[in-house]
């Protein structure tokens, strides 16, 4: 967030449990607008095939928001 | 006085303003007293200040903790006007970045504020120091500890499995607040360690756990006790350690605990040192679990190979806090904190003359 | 004034002061560019860095992945952290979760 305050494009990667946490954090500080991906509840503990999982949930994601955004 | 919080009209009976407050996600989960605007008037009149002056935003939602909010909160966990000035000398150090609010709001990590206060305010207020002072009985501490708590949720939005991520909370999130049992402590009190006057009335926060039972029955000496508090001090399970350089202990002296330390001639310092000496844990056994591999130690640690070395749970004797607090008997207390928050005392400087 | 039987009382809910800001706009194309990672130390989110990293060449033509740690989950990053992410990256993301 503060990355953003200093105009570098950025955004935040969290598990869906930790989703309204991250919401509420990007709201609450004037930063709503940043762009939020989310990926499955846990991270932590998961074998590598699970964190591969994840990886191409997370660049799926990116690669909507920055079509959205294009 | 003019007070700006939205205003709702509701039956009015216990039952009814309970359960509108319990659907809005707005307590505990226990009954209330009703914040009329005359019951906030009346508790933002025991203190120095505006209704509508902050003290900063509240973390995780960076809401602000005006003085009235904070009032209606400490209105509804039952607080006598009096106790107010320690409501707020409690939120000006929690809100200093030292503390971590963040952290210590939105973590997975059972952490609550423990508020300790020193001082003559504490035997004005009636704060318990003595028998049962973390349990219930007590007006001051558990409204005042009720209080924090209730501010925390409303005005930081810390509300459990939203914004604080506690995987399974604790007791202590309910209410956790007590005095230092000055009386019967050998050794200065903790404000005086800090370099506080003896009359000045001092709170401090700590970021931690539930109090840890140190039972020792049998020992005479300082060493078998503190022996036994430093066991229960270095535990696989505690989150002490793993942040080297934020981590802190706080050792809670039964009086006969710490009349027999004392009568062995230790000093709180001895204290301090004997704890930080003993309370630790071999290479060989951090290595099986806990937060192995993702823990931030200094490099000299990171060094070491030997599985046999007993590594220290804090950096430095000083990251010890040692209060004396409770009633008779053979029981002391450790509460470790969350290793990414460090104590805050803040005096009271709100009572208004 | 209130009906009778009524009471009247104030949320304890808290206000937000702050301003709204607008956050910088995600670069229309990640061909070329170099994404930067903060990574705040929960278990596998290194993994998951490195993961991305590789989908992220090859199917976006990244040219280069940044990949640094927060000292623990808890704290803030340390600004010099920052500022290198800032100056070296065309887009960060942050880890927050566990």
């Amino acid at each position: 967030m503060e990355l953003a305050k200093g105009g570098t494009p950025a955004g935040l990667i969290a598990t869906v449990t930790f989703q309204p946490l991250a919401v509420g954090q990007l709201q609450a500080l004037g930063v709503g607008g940043l762009p939020l991906i989310v990926i499955d509840h846990p991270l932590g503990g998961e074998k590598l095939e699970g964190v591969r999982r994840r990886a191409h949930q997370a660049v799926e994601e990116l690669a909507a928001l920055v079509g959205v955004s294009r | 006085m003019t007070l700006r919080s939205q205003v709702l009209e509701l039956p009015d009976s216990p039952e009814a303003v309970f359960q509108a407050f319990c659907e809005r996600e707005w307590c505990d989960g226990l009954p209330i007293i009703p914040p009329t605007p005359e019951r906030v008037e009346a508790m933002l009149a025991s203190v120095a200040g505006d209704a509508e002056e902050s003290l900063g935003p509240l973390p995780p939602l960076w809401r602000e903790a005006t003085l009235e909010k904070l009032a209606v909160n400490s209105v509804m966990a039952g607080c006598l006007p009096e106790f107010f000035p320690v409501v707020l000398a409690a939120v000006e150090a929690m809100l200093d970045p030292a503390f971590n609010l963040y952290g210590v709001q939105a973590t997975t990590h059972p952490v609550a504020p423990l508020l300790i206060l020193n001082g003559p305010y504490a035997r004005t207020i009636g704060m318990q120091s003595g028998a049962g002072c973390f349990g219930p009985g007590f007006r001051a501490n558990a409204t005042i500890g009720r209080a924090l708590r209730l501010i925390l949720m409303n005005v930081g939005g810390g509300w459990p499995g939203g914004h604080d991520m506690a995987t399974h909370g604790s007791p202590a999130k309910y209410s956790y607040a007590i005095a230092e049992n000055e009386s019967a402590s050998p050794w200065a009190s903790h404000h005086v360690e800090l370099g506080y006057a003896a009359n000045q009335s001092v709170v401090t926060v700590f970021g931690g756990e539930a109090p840890h039972n140190v039972n020792d029955h049998v020992s005479t000496r300082a060493a078998g006790i503190l022996h036994t508090a430093s066991d229960t001090a270095a535990t696989l399970g505690s989150n002490v350690k793993w942040y080297l350089s934020q981590s802190q202990l706080l050792i809670v002296l039964g009086p006969e605990h710490a009349a027999t330390i004392a009568a062995d001639g230790f000093s709180k310092d001895d204290v301090k040192v004997f704890v930080f000496e003993h309370a630790r844990l071999p290479l060989g056994t951090l290595k099986l679990g806990g937060m192995w591999g993702i823990q931030e130690w200094p490099d000299w640690m990171l060094a070491v190979t030997d599985d046999r070395a007993l590594l220290p749970s804090v950096a430095s004797p000083e990251e010890i806090l040692v209060v004396v607090a409770g009633g008779a008997g053979k029981h002391s207390a450790v509460v470790p904190n969350c290793t990414f928050s460090r104590a805050v005392h803040r005096p009271l400087t709100r009572l208004r003359a | 004034m209130s009906p009778p039987d009524c009471i009247r009382v104030l949320s304890p809910v808290g206000e937000v002061r702050r301003r709204v800001l607008t956050a910088p706009a995600l670069p229309p194309d990640l061909r070329g560019k170099t994404i930067g990672f903060l990574d705040n130390t929960k278990p596998n989110f290194d993994k998951l860095v490195a993961e991305m990293a590789g989908l992220l060449r090859e199917r976006f033509g990244v040219k280069a992945v940044v990949h640094r740690r927060k000292a623990n989950a808890s704290t803030p990053a340390a600004p010099e952290i920052l500022a290198e992410l800032a100056k070296a990256c065309d887009l960060v993301l942050a880890g927050s979760a566990d």
